[in-house]
């Protein structure tokens, strides 16, 4: 009898002390860091794993898709499961995914309004390289050029400075993205481009005596036989205000062509007009143009805000290897009142993507910074509104199906750039972009180093760092002439 | 004769104990200071597995771990007494497992010495007595296997692991392995050839692995040379403790005192010759700067009269956060306009870099402080630095940057010690109070841009009097470069620009330049007057032209009275190449 009676009051008792917690319906989306809010992305990348800023003790989130969903709980930091990610993206291209949030503290619960994720079938080419590097102005001391697959987040060092004598590395691009086709420039006394050709890799010292300086911007022909560079003599210089820090102007700069089969280089006068900088060359996806940008002298540091950059272009016949006389002006700085820099045209020949700032010639120290694009067709340039934000939004880059591009943005903070991804669809509309997704989602908060010249290929490049290293120690560069 | 050999045992401990405790407290804890803020440990799933990328890594996470404490002022001499201690511990056990010998906590002082002396230097990482240490407990986990196939696999297999635990301290394993093997009468060549072709061989795989030149891999965790000393230390002393032991009864006398010596000699030795104790008095001016101690800055300026430029540096920043610089400068050694700014250019040293902040963010340059802060960091030996980062978020602050304050500001939170310093100033941005500091800072900064090139401190400084109402501190830094340049007429054009600026009554070199120019320009003594100097001085300025005059020149017939005035810096300062 007293047994069921303790028995009794202690399931009356119980319920008691378990309350119910108290349930809010937000209206709002989740603070989460990166912004994944509304976003498009392809189904090929790697979890979009994240971090939300509001404390909370316990977060559940909840990703639907049409055939699965996958739940996922964690203190502050969601990271979803590769393996019942990858099944759920399987089945998801063209479908929306919604991801709802809800955290609990306190015995407080708080259901976040869902936000979606917009899954494109077209797929972003598989593998990103970048370099990272301290945003130290123009000094640097350790260097790594890493490629990561995007599908993971398994990442591969294909140079390290610390095996080259602590020399630079800059500017690694790819042609048409093919992973057999890239190059990159090393600086100092054993320096050179390294050179990637069809899987082979050779050093060339881009400079003969004509040049003013060694090759700098570059970009590859489509049928890889020729290469346009800049050559740049660049100045940095300090702004007073500390939210700006640097300008980096170029007080000479030519463009040069290179016939890797030969090693000839090709110039033409009206590319190295000592009245005229020129500069962020790159061929055209049917190879018969090659674009730049251009700017009238001015002096300079005095007049650096009235120095603004034209997009231009000028013919290329690559069986002849000979240049245009005439360039036509594609973009007027003038009239759209600004400064382009690096036009990348896509690989499918419709659009051209290009960065702009209030002037200058070094967008990346340029607050105002933003993307825009031409259609090649009709002429007209989108704002990109939709892509650019308030810290420097330039150097991109193309994925091979044009559906994609990546560029580099300091949104987050305005100093450490960061690749993110854009769609572009049929259409010619661009997407939210997404910051690239890192398995750990604090990841971004504690690097201090910045994501430079972020660049797509279709593979892995066909070396790593020990093969740039016994090439850069034991191999004299080839001259050109 | 036991309780003896524990007595002793006990008084070398305490020796080594209280050696290391009083030498780092008292004699050099400004390095110790300086280790911290050449770092930046995160409390971080993410920055803990960042280790993996290179050998050692648990040695080099310890160490790490161990060096944050030496922010705490008795921290640091607290870590080395308890790794120095530690190390001549295990040290000792070893000694007394391959040898026998009863003398091992004597022969255990030597390799501690060693290492003792080495934290004289700036860049021994405590990873290099951690990776030792971590080398001592395996050989004492292997001797622990008695059954000799099993004692031979797992060998092997702590080869590997020793590497990737502690990197070149693999190598005092595999030599404690071989002596002891030797000494307990296991001959077989086989073990001890395998064991050291492997230790060879397995930092040189590894190389590849870890993307290190070879000598990294051979030296890691050391980064220095020199830090590699320690290994030959711990090898040395063992097979002098072999050789000792064969010897006759009658020479324990010669080495009960002959260790002892050898450890007093390898300290003063190792001191002396790794010992910086110029640099200590510089690093504790700098570390005081950095902690705001500025009364404390001046006390030890003129305990230590130091005649270099880095003193000159911290003296000036100090009177000026005093509002005194233009009153005391001349009282300390000035090596003309070199100890205003330091210039941020590829001949200056990583620490140059890093200390020139300080200026730059007193005098409100903030794009300069931000600058250097970031070379400071980039060029440092761990690439990031708790103090730099607190710069970079105080600049931005400043600059109501809040989107790049809030990035360093969240590191700092996942430290031990500047969390709470973060959490207060992320307080401040979700507020958006503005405490007298801040504004202070705020209103002497320039209010537009403009583009200058690095180290043109004169454009800066005239660029932000121009921009600003108040920028004392800018004008003094302006007026003082002036006049340490022995400017004179941009000294009164400045002075003119901004009068209603300076402080009255004139500060002393203010009034003293403006003397000299009054008389060269054989001014009455109403325009005197109207500069507001004030009578004593233009007596003392009258006897003093009288002894300049009577002197004729020569600098001893001076009196010593008028040594610490701006004329006799004017007359008999000469300018010549520096080289520090």
């Amino acid at each position: 009898m007293r047994r069921t009676w303790i028995t009794y009051l202690l399931i009356a008792i119980l319920p008691a002390c378990h309350e119910e917690p108290q349930v809010t319906v937000s209206l709002q989306y989740p603070l989460v860091y990166p912004d994944y809010t509304d976003v498009t992305i392809p189904s090929n990348i790697a979890p979009l794993n994240f971090i939300l800023r509001t404390p909370a003790d316990q977060v559940t989130v909840t990703i639907t898709g049409k055939n699965r969903t996958i739940r996922v709980a964690g203190n502050q930091k969601i990271r979803i499961p590769l393996r019942k990610w990858k099944k759920m993206m399987k089945s998801a291209a063209q479908q929306t995914l919604f991801v709802s949030v809800v955290t609990k503290t306190k015995g407080k619960q708080i259901h976040y309004l869902p936000f979606k994720w917009y899954v494109k079938p077209d797929p972003v080419d598989p593998y990103l390289s970048y370099r990272l590097i301290e945003p130290g102005y123009e000094v640097w001391n350790k260097i790594q050029l890493i490629e990561r697959d995007l599908r993971t987040f398994d990442e591969r060092v294909i140079a390290d400075n610390n095996l080259n004598s602590g020399s630079c590395m800059n500017c690694h691009v790819y042609g048409g993205q093919d992973p057999s086709l890239s190059m990159f420039h090393i600086r100092g006394k054993n320096g050179g481009t390294i050179l990637n050709r069809n899987g082979k890799i050779d050093k060339i010292n881009i400079r003969n005596q004509n040049m003013i300086s060694n090759a700098v911007y570059g970009g590859f022909h489509p049928l890889g036989r020729y290469g346009v560079f800049s050559t740049n003599v660049i100045i940095p210089e300090f702004h007073t205000d500390a939210t700006r820090r640097l300008e980096v102007y170029d007080s000479a700069s030519d463009l040069v062509v290179l016939d890797f089969d030969s090693n000839k280089i090709i110039t033409q006068p009206c590319l190295s007009d000592s009245n005229t900088y020129e500069t962020f060359p790159a061929f055209s996806a049917c190879g018969r143009w090659i674009y730049f940008c251009a700017a009238g002298y001015v002096p300079l540091p005095d007049s650096i805000q009235s120095l603004k950059y034209n997009i231009c272009r000028i013919a290329f016949d690559a069986e002849t290897g000979m240049i245009g006389t005439a360039a036509d002006t594609i973009w007027n700085a003038k009239e759209m009142d600004g400064s382009a820099s690096f036009p990348k045209p896509s690989p499918d020949g419709k659009y051209l993507l290009f960065t702009t700032a209030h002037y200058g010639t070094f967008p990346i120290w340029h607050r105002e910074a933003n993307l825009q694009l031409i259609d090649l067709k009709t002429k007209k340039t989108d704002q990109l509104k939709v892509v650019n934000d308030t810290c420097s939004d330039s150097y991109h880059s193309w994925s091979s199906n044009s559906r994609w591009f990546v560029f580099a943005s300091k949104r987050d903070d305005g100093i450490y750039g960061k690749p993110y991804f854009s769609y572009i669809d049929s259409t010619g509309r661009a997407h939210k972009p997404f910051v690239l997704p890192q398995a750990d989602p604090e990841f971004y908060d504690n690097t201090l180093k910045s994501f430079n010249i972020p660049e797509l290929s279709t593979g892995k490049t066909p070396y790593d760092a020990r093969d740039v290293k016994k090439i850069y120690k034991e191999t004299e560069a080839k001259k050109v002439f | 004769m036991e309780a003896n050999w524990k007595i002793l045992c006990l008084t070398c401990g305490a020796g080594i104990a209280a050696s290391s405790f009083l030498f780092f407290h008292f004699f050099y804890p400004y390095h110790l200071f300086f280790r911290e803020q050449i770092l930046l440990f995160l409390y971080s799933k993410e920055y803990f597995l960042s280790y993996f990328n290179r050998p050692a890594w648990l040695s080099c996470y310890t160490g790490d771990f161990l060096t944050q404490f030496f922010y705490l002022r008795g921290g640091g001499p607290l870590v080395l007494t308890f790794l120095l201690l530690l190390e001549w511990f295990l040290c000792s056990k070893i000694i007394r497992i391959i040898t026998k010998s009863i003398r091992s906590c004597l022969w255990a002082l030597l390799p501690t010495g060693v290492d003792f002396t080495l934290y004289c230097h700036l860049l021994h990482p405590v990873s290099v007595s951690v990776a030792l240490i971590l080398s001592f407990v395996l050989f004492i986990a292997c001797h622990a296997i008695e059954n000799r196939k099993l004692a031979l696999t797992t060998g092997i297999a702590l080869i590997f692991l020793a590497y990737w635990l502690a990197g070149s301290a693999l190598f005092v394993l595999v030599s404690l392995i071989v002596a002891n093997d030797w000494m307990n009468g296991r001959q077989k060549l086989f073990k001890p050839v395998s064991f050291i072709f492997l230790a060879l061989l397995v930092p040189y795989l590894f190389s590849k692995l870890y993307l290190v030149t070879i000598p990294q891999a051979y030296l890691f965790p050391a980064t220095l040379s020199v830090s590699i000393l320690l290994i030959p230390a711990v090898l040395i002393t063992l097979i002098m403790a072999v050789i000792v032991k064969r010897l006759p009864q009658r020479h324990v006398p010669f080495v009960m005192t002959g260790i002892p010596l050898m450890f007093l000699i390898i300290l003063g030795g190792g001191i002396g010759s790794y010992g910086n104790f110029k640099f200590e008095k510089i690093l504790s001016l700098d570390s005081e700067t950095y902690f705001g101690n500025t009364g404390r800055v001046l006390h030890l300026s003129r305990k230590y009269q130091l005649k270099n430029r880095l003193s000159a540096y911290y003296i000036n920043i100090a009177l000026s956060r005093l509002g005194q610089l233009p009153d005391h400068f001349p009282e300390f050694y000035q090596p003309a306009t070199q100890g205003l700014f330091l210039p941020v250019v590829p001949s200056e040293s990583w620490q140059n870099i890093l200390f020139s902040s300080e200026a730059y963010y007193l005098t409100g340059d903030l794009n300069m402080a931000q600058h250097s802060a970031m070379l400071g960091m980039t060029f440092s030996p761990n690439l990031r630095s708790s103090r730099m980062v607190k710069r970079l978020a105080e600049i931005n602050l400043v600059a109501h940057d809040y989107r790049a304050a809030a990035k360093y500001l969240r590191l700092l939170e996942k430290t031990l010690f500047h969390k709470k310093w973060a959490t207060d100033r992320i307080k401040l941005i979700q507020t958006g109070e503005e405490p007298a500091w801040l504004s202070a800072k705020r209103n002497q900064i320039a209010k537009t841009d403009s583009l200058r090139k690095s180290n043109d401190y004169l454009q800066s400084l005239n660029f932000l009097l121009d921009q600003t109402e108040g920028n004392r501190i800018a004008l003094d830094y302006l007026l003082c470069y002036h006049l340490l340049n022995k400017d004179l007429n941009s000294f009164q054009k400045i002075y003119h620009q901004h009068e209603r600026l300076i402080r009255r009554p004139l500060p002393s070199s203010y009034s003293e330049a403006l003397l000299i120019l009054l008389f060269k320009s054989g001014a009455s003594r109403e325009k005197v007057n109207e500069y507001g100097i004030p009578a004593e001085k233009v007596s003392s300025f009258i006897s003093y032209s009288n002894e300049y005059e009577k002197a004729k020149g020569n600098l001893k017939q001076i009196p010593t009275n008028y040594n610490h005035s701006y004329w006799y810096y004017y007359h008999f300062a000469t300018f010549r190449k520096n080289k520090n």
